[in-house]
């Protein structure tokens, strides 16, 4: 805090200075020569102090503050190389940083807005920049320039002269700025190939920016060109005029890097709304993703969650697959070096970490929320569907071994009395004992055979199947003490007639039942009543979630009222 | 199969002749369609499902070949696979538990009936379908005497037997054939007709409102 304070006061106490200088003596300032040009050099200046002031302040550990603080102090400082000077000191600064502020400035851009160069290429070519600019161009012209020589006899003297050679001083100069004008086009290009090869949501934040600072560069790039023929920078009549488009274009760049900073506040304003209303809904599955889609403006947007077992997804339980099918972009939010989920977003919706890191911080709590969520959904969905295996083998199962007593025992049974009353026929007049041995023998192949059928229909009643629930649910009325109040005529898918039919003659296992089913459009609503054991409903559960329904009990041991509703798909 | 050859043993025993045995639907469609029978006698559940079958089969004999009576077989009580069959042509068809073929009697009574034109529907069948619990159902406004007089008609008594059976003259059986017609609703026409409207009245009675 006290670093910057300084450094603000430091460069604004040089701009007045430096514009003192120029009004003195305005032959020697591109600046000095009228009120505007004065207020030029203060207002181009002092918008990069303040941009730079700004972003230091909000993100202190960025190059970028600093950065175009010291661009400016540059700027200011330029002006140093002045004959009203007085300080020989100064006057030498002044002359070592009169084009530093193309490289300066064309760092900060490159390195906007994270603070760091990409690339190799940038960090050389900004090394290169700074070389040039300062060493070649700044101090190794100040070396053999005696400005006493040049004809400014009341300049003061140039502390790091050695020696009096102003040929090769020009000579010098004109190789320096030659080389300053090519690296100034390669700095544009490379803040132009930046901006070309950004994601759409980067260039959102990168553009403003570069295109000042491109414009920037280019002008940089103009005016050093001008000077190459005269070997020095000078002020002609193109040079004033680039160096107010300069000045200009500064401005703009500090009002976009100013800008940058007005839309993140803005972006923590809707982060801080995210989470607020993230915490009024917590309860709901899915709202992450909803208010992320409409904070990032993309209605597709899907949120996965890493499961415990290496599976994704989303906070109602629905699997995804990742890496994503569908060309979306995988942006993992981590905290504490653990992925707590995935964005899957439309491809360069959220380029910027800083964005995604905010969302990671903003959202922790319902992030965790809603992982846990997702595992709980994915573990119920894996239940009901085993359940509705374990439901459908056992109906499976059950209508086999029905057909094999059917197809079996029955067959035999129903031969072996068919040979016993033929044997009978056979053997003509049998005397009262045998005629009764034979008879309890019929008997009970009779009772055996009715036993079996009704053995076969309790393990599966093939009525249900053939022809439909209420067919099955009139039979099962006939079989046992059931009234059938109401049964939809057609049929329904199988799970949903097995699923009914096992409820209701559940119910009639126990005693008097009554039920009344009947089609809506959501599906067959079936209600019955009558008694159950303790426990007994769930065992019912089990057909009637297999087949997707959701059940309301009331009562107890003296009567259970049931009803359920099982959708047809 | 063992009750297949067994049956055409006891038909043959009891003098009727069998002309051909089939151990699935296209072949006894074939061998209907070589030299069709007096009487198709088909199990409902036949190769491959072993689920309905042999009742598309007799269905599909009825359509075709008025003139060939079916009586099919089946181990289900539930009466409406029954009235599938009686809905379609209610004539020339039985249907009957399969262990009642191990009562001679009855198997060949029900196949001369058959020939003779007449429906035949299983008395347990019929006697479950009388005592079934039901509402709103015309068959429940019926005294018990006429309940006796049509589920005879449903096994597919004639008057004269009904009257033997209950030990009733046959105008009192008239008379209360003649009510049970009104209390179902039946408009007067052919008696015939409306003896078959009523035994379909009484297999479609289900004890439920029709939704």
């Amino acid at each position: 805090m006290q670093l910057r304070l300084l450094a603000g006061v430091l460069v604004v106490a040089l701009g007045v200075h430096a514009m003192v200088i120029a009004w003195s003596h305005p032959l020697f300032s591109l600046a000095g020569s009228s009120v505007v040009g004065l207020a030029t050099l203060l207002v181009a200046g002092l918008s990069l102090l303040v941009a730079g002031l700004v972003y230091w302040t909000r993100r202190a550990h960025n190059a970028v503050g600093p950065l175009l603080l010291a661009a400016s102090g540059a700027w200011f400082a330029g002006e140093w190389d002045n004959p009203e000077m007085g300080s020989s000191l100064l006057f030498t600064i002044g002359l070592v940083l009169s084009g530093a502020v193309p490289a300066l400035l064309a760092w900060a851009i490159l390195c906007f807005p994270r603070g760091r160069l990409d690339s190799l290429l940038m960090k050389w070519t900004i090394a290169a920049g700074l070389v040039v600019s300062i060493g070649i161009l700044g101090v190794g012209t100040v070396l053999w320039f005696d400005p006493a020589t040049t004809g400014c006899t009341d300049c003061p003297r140039n502390l790091l002269l050695i020696a009096d050679w102003p040929t090769f001083a020009e000579s010098w100069q004109r190789a320096a700025v030659t080389v300053m004008g090519g690296w100034a086009v390669a700095a544009m290009l490379l803040v132009g190939s930046r901006l070309l090869r950004a994601t759409p949501a980067q260039r959102r934040i990168l553009g403003p920016v570069s295109i000042a600072g491109g414009i920037y560069l280019g002008l940089a790039a103009a005016s050093f060109a001008v000077s190459i023929t005269r070997g020095f920078l000078g002020s002609g009549t193109w040079d004033e005029r680039l160096w107010f488009a300069e000045a200009i274009s500064m401005v703009a760049i500090a009002a976009a890097v100013i800008l940058d900073r007005i839309r993140v506040a803005r972006m923590r304003t809707s982060l801080v709304d995210l989470v607020l209303e993230l915490g009024r809904s917590l309860q709901t599955g899915g709202s992450l993703r909803q208010s992320l889609s409409r904070l990032l403006g993309d209605p597709g947007l899907l949120v996965a969650y890493p499961l415990t077992d290496g599976r994704y997804a989303d906070a109602n339980g629905q699997l995804l697959s990742i890496p994503p099918i569908d060309g979306r972009t995988l942006t993992p939010l981590v905290r504490d070096d653990r992925t707590v989920a995935l964005l899957l977003s439309k491809p360069g919706m959220l380029g910027s970490p800083e964005l995604v890191n905010e969302v990671s911080s903003a959202a922790s709590l319902v992030l965790d929320h809603e992982r846990l969520l997702a595992e709980v959904e994915t573990r119920t969905a894996d239940l009901t569907a085993s359940r509705v295996r374990i439901v459908e083998a056992g109906d499976a199962e059950r209508r086999r071994l029905e057909r094999n007593l059917h197809d079996g025992a029955q067959q035999r049974l129903i031969v072996l009395l068919l040979t016993v009353r033929r044997a009978r026929s056979q053997l003509g007049d049998l005397d009262d004992a045998s005629n009764r041995r034979l008879d309890e023998i019929e008997h009970e192949l009779t009772c055996a055979l009715e036993e079996l059928r009704r053995v076969a229909h309790g393990i599966y009643p093939a009525i249900l199947a053939d022809e439909g629930l209420a067919a099955a649910l009139d039979f099962l009325a006939s079989e046992s003490n059931l009234l059938v109040e109401t049964a939809p005529e057609g049929r329904f898918p199988p799970s949903v007639e097995h699923a009914a039919y096992w409820v209701v003659a559940e119910f009639v296992r126990h005693g008097r039942a009554t039920v009344s089913a009947t089609r809506r459009t959501d599906g067959l609503w079936i209600e019955v009543s009558g008694r159950l054991p303790s426990g007994g409903l769930i065992e019912l559960e089990d057909h009637l979630v297999a087949a997707g329904a959701s059940i309301r009990a009331e009562g107890g041991p003296g009567g259970v009222r049931l009803r359920a509703n099982i959708p047809c798909e | 199969m063992l009750l297949r050859e067994g049956l055409a043993r006891l038909l043959t025993d009891s003098g009727i002749e069998v002309v051909g045995t089939a151990v699935d639907a296209p072949m006894l469609m074939e061998l209907v369609r070589q030299q069709p029978p007096d009487v198709a006698l088909v199990d409902i559940k036949m190769p491959p499902t072993h689920t309905e079958e042999g009742l598309v089969a007799a269905q599909t004999i009825r359509h075709d070949y008025p003139e060939v009576g079916v009586l099919v077989l089946s181990q289900y009580l539930a009466p409406e696979y029954a009235l599938r069959l009686l809905s379609d042509v209610p004539e020339r068809v039985g249907y009957l538990l399969k262990e009642r073929v191990t009562d001679v009697a009855v198997l060949v009574d029900a196949l001369h009936r058959i020939c003779d034109g007449e429906c035949v529907v299983d008395p347990t069948i019929v006697r479950r379908l009388i005592q079934r619990p039901r509402r709103n159902d015309p068959v429940s406004e019926l005294t018990d005497r006429e309940r006796e007089v049509l589920s005879l008609m449903a096994e597919g008594r004639s008057n004269a037997a009904i009257g033997r059976l209950l030990y009733l003259s046959g105008k009192t059986v008239e008379a209360h054939i003649r009510q049970i017609f009104v209390r179902l609703g039946l408009e007067p026409s052919g008696d015939d007709h409306r003896r078959v409207l009523a035994v379909l009245a009484l297999l479609r009675s289900t004890g439920r409102e029709q939704s």
